[in-house]
């Protein structure tokens, strides 16, 4: 694979930069430094490989100057033949095409690069002296990544992978880890296992907390027995110690009950009866006072009411009522009458005001008699009309006159216009000067014959002047040539002599008659020619200069038509002329119509005016008014009747309204009157009529409602009464209660009644008390059998009661203890088992346990896969350098002797070591370390090429790039790297990038076909 | 006389067990998986409540002993005590994960209830109400952990002329072959003259054999992955000595593998919304009763999906993401995890033969995978796996499961090695 020419768009200081025509061998790029060398190889690898990864120390070359991130190869391939690698690197872009113009997929590029990966190109391809002299170069993972590309994609080496899949592991676990996941999860699983073993078997430790309940509840249902006995026997001392003192009390209140005896008898609750009914009857007695005293303060309210109460008004109340509602309807009508007469002042002075309008000789009784009837109207509209259609007439008539003298001008200026038009005009003055004063009147049918004629002598004359006649001709001819073939005959052939004589003749014969008809020929021409002129001179007007000639022909028949088209305008003009006159005499006829007209039309007016005149005067209106004023004044005058009507309707409606207010008036002052009213007056002593009626009808408001208010009050009186009567019948019955009591207590009054009830009282209390304490002790006693607990109390002292209680006590207070402990017990033991039964924490434990379990197992699983891949990666390299060794090693050897001159034989790498050694002349190996930086240079150089070589059999073989790597090589083992370089340009291409002109000349000294190009500040050239 | 009878025959309740490989579940879900094996329990209950056959048979492995959990027994009292209270009798045999102790026989169980016995083959007369025997059950339960007695040849039918039942907890030797707790195989079973054998032990339901009639009705409740589908028990019903066995679900939740091509998918949004539809179907396709699914999702094909995928911590996110949602909705959905099966879609064996380390690597990966490599491969990850915890605590890889790693280790080489 061979790179043809590069295009840059814009990569770094480049753009828009292009080179053509490299060497396919090796092509030196010479420049400073910074000039673009590196930037320069940099362009070459992404190209072929795409923008690395931007990582630190990683550029991507962005243009610094312009241009799109982009740029294209051209390509030569053994595989695929001529290509153009089209990258743009923003936006990520590949094209691929092929000489024909296909494309082809990105995968063909790799194809090409024979799978060789960016880095392996990188380190060993298209490398820089950083690359070469860089002190990781000399590790022993950067010698293999050297020495067999084991370097890889993406950036990261072997070494770095490896790196990788360990982080990736040990990020899982680690031996002896504790925090890492998989090394936690492992530890707790231990620990839930030990929790799992360390717990108790809660199904054995039910079974053991069960029989321990039901042994707790049988000493419990033992206990609960005896202390149930214990208490029965307490009850019973303590019953007895209780009952002690009752049956003692029992015993004295009997003694003084029995003292007692006999009992005095008193009524049931005979005292708080009396009480009862001795208080009823003083709040009865009290009750009747108070009605009574409440019966004479109504009969009092009710006399006083009476005073109020205005009879006369009361039954005249409808009357008032009936006044009151037409109160309004008063007041309304005497604002109205006031009204009127306001109307009827203004109406007056509204008609003063007409008269004063029509004139000083208008009086009421001349209005009134004035005629404003539907006729008059009429009379006025119909001369008001006739005055206007005289006027329109005469106004129509005048402006008919009017417009037909300006017609009449126009036509008169439009006569003048033709008549100076045609007098003007060249053409009828031509048409004039040809008709002339000959007597012979000029015709132009003539001049057209005459034309013709001439036309036809003249064909006839050009026809005899050049013609000869055929017959003769021919004859003449044939003579001729007879003649001159008869004397020329005899000196070709052999003929007799009088041929050539009769030759003679008959030349000379045809000579004569040519002659002759030439003759007569000239003669005719002559005559005809006279003709013609002759007839051409009879008409000047078409040959002013007559000419037997084509030419003066035509001229003629020029003329011709120019007069024709003369003759045609003179008519024209001519008839336009005649028009004009014409007009003029018909617009003068009807203006001298239109005259008549008009004044008809004025004298009419005039008539119409002399009519109003003679209706006014008839009428008594004044003669100078003019027509179209009169209907203004038959409007007055209506007007003047309009108002004088109006007055009389006015006083009509008036005198009605003042008669109704009489009327309420006198109403009101009889009523007034009749209830002994006082009406209310004004300071002129005049009546108030709305307080009037105001007062009227409050009074009889009052009267009514003091009448209400006396029969309530009758009704309150009547009621209380009936209350008395009541309270009279209840306090009897108490006062017999009371006597019913005293008789049957035997006693005379109260005072003795109640010292009776004191005796009673005292010997009842004694009663009950006694039967109290027996029911106590008859209650104690088993079933009732009082005597039999007398006999047991009576037996024992209260000291030995009370001794024998304390010891019970005790002995209760000691089972209960005890029974509260067992209880206390059986609670925790069933709480327990409560627990057991309840409890999951077994159960959570190993669902915790599982899936932890789960977790690890995951965890496992993506440890094993990298650590299968480490694995995967181990054994790849160990196989990798041991079957990819030897030939690599060899070819590096050979170049490495090559470039040293034979100072080192060949390189030496041992199996499964890191080490490279160079095995100098004499056979002795000497690591890196050992040898110049030059030398180690040289070694690592020799070792690419080698790769390069080496791979480049079995592959395409990609352009080698290499960027100042010969700096610190001496001249002998630059010209021999040269000389190797000019070995390997045999299969690979080489680019050479060097700031040394040296360099170029030792190149161009060992590949004569070297070329060489220069980079300068970012220009390629 | 032959009669009509009908029984329920159900085995390996495992009540209270955990379920195994759910990890950092919602509460919700984490709730739901605790009373899973319970609420199973109580379908089981209802069934027979509403049913009301002759008897039920639980064949074992009812509870795990060493998981000591009181509430798995009182959750077989209750049950027991509500069948009894619907006239059904429960017989029980105990299995290898249940064996009954001495200390066991102390805690009681209603009337309705007989565990039969460790020393011998018992046998229970069922008869019908009016008093005429029915069926004899013969059972016998595992008296310790790790039973290898061939249990099945102490049986024998008696000598009624009645449909007889044997329940036993066993391994039959032709469905599987590790694990041979009281081995039995199915020629044991027809010497024995018993009709119907209802075994426990195998939690898939299957019917081993149709003469004498063998089945293991399965479990009741599917505890892990590898236990997908429904999972239920046994109505048999016996008709003149003609056996019909049919199934019941009972499990609330259930597991599901679900695999997903990935090859046309573009786009890891278009990804989700494919997954979020089979989400949909899944939950579809789910039995009336089922309360909850858990779901393996694997990602299969050739995928320019699979190098994002494959990124630290893709698959997580993506999982967080699709949960996200799932697990509050009736019936719920637990995404367990996401396997990648995926491959990149890159060719890989033309990348193998590359003449670079990436090649000789993918070259090494094909080595390990096949038959011979995984020896070696396991030695790679004994660090881990075969540490004094990890070989307690984790799971041990298959051989499938190693080469399956394998396959993605080299992926992950592609991806570190590979320029992008």
């Amino acid at each position: 694979m061979r790179i043809t020419d590069l295009q840059i768009q814009g990569f770094g200081v480049f753009a828009e930069q292009k080179l053509s025509d490299f060497s396919s061998g090796v092509n030196v790029f010479i420049g400073n430094n910074e000039a673009g060398k590196s930037t320069c190889l940099a362009f070459l690898r992404y190209m072929l490989f795409g923008l690395p990864r931007k990582v630190k120390g990683i550029s991507h070359h962005e243009p610094l100057r312009g241009g799109n991130h982009a740029g294209s190869l051209g390509i030569d391939s053994q595989k695929f033949g001529a290509l153009r690698l089209e990258r743009s690197f923003k936006p990520k872009r590949v094209a691929i095409t092929r000489q024909d113009g296909s494309t082809m997929e990105e995968t063909a590029l790799q194809a090409l690069l024979g799978n060789v990966s960016r880095d392996l190109y990188t380190n060993v391809y298209g490398f820089s002296l950083t690359e070469l002299q860089s002190k990781d170069a000399l590790s022993g993972d950067a010698v293999r990544n050297a020495l067999y590309g084991t370097v890889h994609g993406g950036g990261a080496s072997y070494t770095d992978v490896m790196k990788h899949l360990a982080v990736k592991r040990e990020a899982l676990f680690k031996k002896g880890g504790k925090v890492l996941p998989l090394n936690k999860n492992l530890k707790e699983l231990e620990q839930i296992r030990k929790d799992l073993n360390a717990s108790e078997d809660s199904v054995a430790a039910y079974l053991t907390v069960s029989q321990h309940v039901v042994e707790l509840e049988e000493r419990l249902r033992s206990q609960n027995a005896e202390l149930r006995e214990l208490a029965t026997q307490e009850g019973i001392v303590q019953t007895d110690l209780r009952l002690w003192k009752t049956f003692f009390e029992y015993k004295e209140k009997k003694i003084a009950l029995d003292a007692e005896e006999p009992l005095v008898t008193f009524p049931a609750d005979g005292l708080s009866r009396f009480e009862a009914h001795n208080r009823m009857l003083q709040e009865k007695r009290e009750q009747l006072s108070n009605i009574q005293r409440t019966i004479e303060q109504l009969e009092r309210d009710i006399a006083h009411k009476n005073l109020v109460v205005n009879a006369e008004l009361v039954v005249q109340q409808d009357v008032v009522r009936a006044l009151s509602e037409e109160k309004a309807v008063m007041a309304d009508k005497n604002r109205e009458v006031e009204q009127l007469e306001i109307e009827y002042k203004t109406t007056q002075r509204d008609l003063a005001g007409c008269c004063d309008q029509l004139g000083s000789e208008w009086t009421a009784e001349k209005i009134e008699a004035f005629d404003i009837s539907e006729n008059t109207r009429r009379e006025i509209a119909e001369l008001e009309e006739a005055i206007l259609a005289a006027r329109q007439q005469g106004v129509l008539k005048d402006a008919e006159y009017k417009r037909l003298s300006s017609v009449l001008e126009d036509a008169k200026r439009n006569a003048e216009q033709c008549r100076a038009e045609y007098e003007s005009n060249t053409e009828v003055e031509r048409i004039a000067s040809l008709r002339g004063d000959d007597e012979k009147p000029f015709s132009i049918d003539e001049c057209k014959e005459t034309l013709r004629d001439i036309r036809a002598q003249l064909s006839i004359f050009q026809s005899i002047d050049t013609g000869i006649g055929a017959g003769t001709l021919f004859a003449s001819t044939t003579f001729g040539v007879t003649g001159l073939a008869l004397i020329l005959l005899p000196f070709i052939t052999q003929l007799p002599q009088y041929m050539m004589y009769v030759g003679a003749v008959c030349l000379l014969f045809a000579f004569g008659a040519v002659f002759l008809q030439k003759t007569k020929r000239e003669k005719n021409v002559r005559e005809q020619k006279q003709a013609i002129l002759n007839a051409m001179v009879a008409v000047p007007v078409l040959f002013p200069n007559p000419e037997v000639s084509e030419h003066c022909l035509l001229n003629a028949g020029d003329m011709l038509g120019e007069i024709q088209q003369a003759i045609l305008v003179e008519k024209s003009l001519r008839s336009r002329l005649i028009t004009a006159q014409q007009k003029i005499e018909q617009v003068e006829e009807s203006y001298r119509n239109a005259q008549k007209a008009f004044q008809i039309a004025e004298a009419s007016l005039e008539k119409a005016h002399t009519n109003v005149r003679e209706w006014l005067e008839k009428r008594g209106l004044n003669s100078s008014i003019r027509i179209q004023h009169v209907p203004e004044m038959i409007q007055l005058i209506k007007d003047a009747k309009a108002k004088k009507n109006h007055l009389s309707e006015l006083t009509a409606r008036k005198n009605v309204m003042v008669e109704r207010l009489h009327a309420y008036n006198e109403q009101q002052d009889a009523l007034c009157a009749s209830a002994g009213i006082e009406p209310e007056y004004a300071f002129d002593r005049s009546v108030k009529r709305d307080a009037t009626q105001d007062k009227l009808l409050r009074m009889l408001t009052e009267s009514l409602s003091a009448k209400t208010e006396i029969q309530g009050l009758s009704a309150a009186v009547q009621r209380e009464q009936d209350n008395v009567a009541a309270l009279h019948d209840s306090i009897a019955v108490l006062e017999k209660e009371i006597n019913g009591l005293f008789i049957a207590a035997e006693v005379m009054d109260e005072e003795e009644f109640r010292s009776k009830f004191a005796i009673y009282t005292k010997q009842q209390a004694l009663h009950a008390e006694v039967s109290a304490l027996k029911a106590s002790l008859t209650a104690a006693s088993d079933e009732g059998d009082i005597d039999q607990l007398v006999a047991r109390i009576g037996q024992q002292s209260e000291q030995e009661l009370h001794a024998k209680a304390t010891e019970l006590s005790a002995g209760i207070a000691d089972k209960e203890t005890e029974q509260e402990t067992l209880r206390q017990k059986l609670i925790e033991a069933k709480v327990r088992q409560e627990k057991l039964t309840s409890t999951e924490e077994r159960a959570l434990l190993r669902a915790e346990g599982e899936s932890i379990r789960e977790e690890s197992n995951n965890l496992a699983r993506e440890w094993a896969r990298y650590k299968i891949a480490k694995h995967l990666l181990s054994r790849a390299r160990e196989r990798f350098e041991r079957e990819q060794q030897p030939e690599v090693i060899k070819q590096a050897g050979m170049f490495f002797s090559t470039i040293t001159k034979g100072a080192y034989s060949s390189v030496f790498k041992p199996l499964g070591e890191d080490t490279i050694f160079a095995v100098a002349e004499d056979g002795t190996r000497r690591e890196p370390d050992h040898l110049s930086r030059g030398t180690v240079e040289q070694l690592y150089l020799s070792l690419r090429l080698g790769h390069i070589l080496s791979h480049s059999a079995q592959n395409e073989a990609l352009p080698v790039i290499m960027d100042d790597i010969m700096v610190n090589f001496d001249p002998d083992r630059a010209a021999t790297t040269a000389q190797t370089i000019a070995e390997l340009s045999k299969h690979n291409q080489v680019f050479l990038f060097t700031c040394h002109p040296q360099t170029v000349e030792l190149m161009q000294r060992h590949v004569n076909t070297a070329k060489v190009f220069s980079v300068t500040n970012g220009v390629l050239s | 006389m032959k009669s009509t009878f009908s029984f329920i025959h159900a085995a390996d309740l495992h009540l209270d067990a955990a379920f195994k490989g759910v990890a950092q579940t919602s509460p919700s879900v984490a709730e739901a998986l605790q009373t899973a094996t319970f609420d199973a329990l109580e379908r089981l209950t209802a069934l027979a409540c509403e049913v009301r056959p002759l008897f039920v048979v639980l064949a074992g492995d009812i509870y795990n002993q060493e998981d000591q959990s009181l509430k798995a027994r009182f959750a077989l009292r209750d049950a027991c005590k509500k069948m009894g209270q619907a006239g059904v009798r429960v017989f029980i045999v105990h299995g290898n994960h249940d064996p009954l102790y001495e200390t066991d026989q102390t805690f009681t169980l209603p009337e309705n209830v007989h565990v039969f016995g460790t020393d011998g083959v018992e046998q229970v007369y069922v008869t019908d109400a009016a008093g005429e025997l029915v069926t004899v059950v013969h059972g016998i339960s595992h008296g310790k952990h790790n039973e290898r007695r061939k249990l099945a040849r102490q049986f024998e039918r008696t000598e009624d002329s009645v449909f007889q039942i044997g329940v036993l907890h066993c391994t039959v030797d032709s469905v599987a072959a590790s694990e041979q707790y009281a081995p039995a195989s199915v020629s044991d079973f027809a010497k024995t003259g018993i009709e119907y054998w209802a075994l426990g032990h195998i939690h898939e339901q299957q019917i081993v054999s149709r003469e004498p009639f063998v089945a293991y009705s399965g479990n009741i409740q599917g505890l892990h992955i590898n236990e997908q589908g429904e999972r239920g028990c046994l109505l048999v019903t016996v008709d003149n000595g003609q056996i019909s066995a049919q199934s019941h679900a009972l499990g609330g939740i259930e597991w599901k593998i679900e695999q997903i091509d990935i090859s046309k998918i573009e786009h890891l949004d278009s990804l989700e919304d494919v997954i979020e539809q089979r989400f949909e179907s899944v939950k579809a396709q789910l039995s009336d009763t089922a309360n909850g699914v858990i779901v393996r999702l694997i990602l299969e094909g050739r995928s320019v999906l699979d190098g994002e995928l494959r990124k630290n911590g893709s698959v997580k996110e993506l999982t967080e993401r699709l949960r996200d949602g799932q697990t509050e909705r009736v019936p719920f959905l637990w995404l367990k995890d996401i396997q990648l099966e995926c491959k990149p879609d890159v060719d890989i064996d033309h990348m193998r033969n590359r003449p670079d380390l990436l090649g000789e690597a993918l070259t090494v990966a094909t080595e390990l995978t096949a038959e011979d490599g995984v020896a070696e491969l396991r030695e790679t990850v004994s660090e881990v796996f075969t540490s004094t915890a990890g070989k307690r605590h984790l799971t041990i890889l298959s051989d499938e499961e190693l080469i399956q790693l394998a396959e993605e280790a080299q992926y992950v080489c592609l991806d570190l090695l590979e320029v992008e």
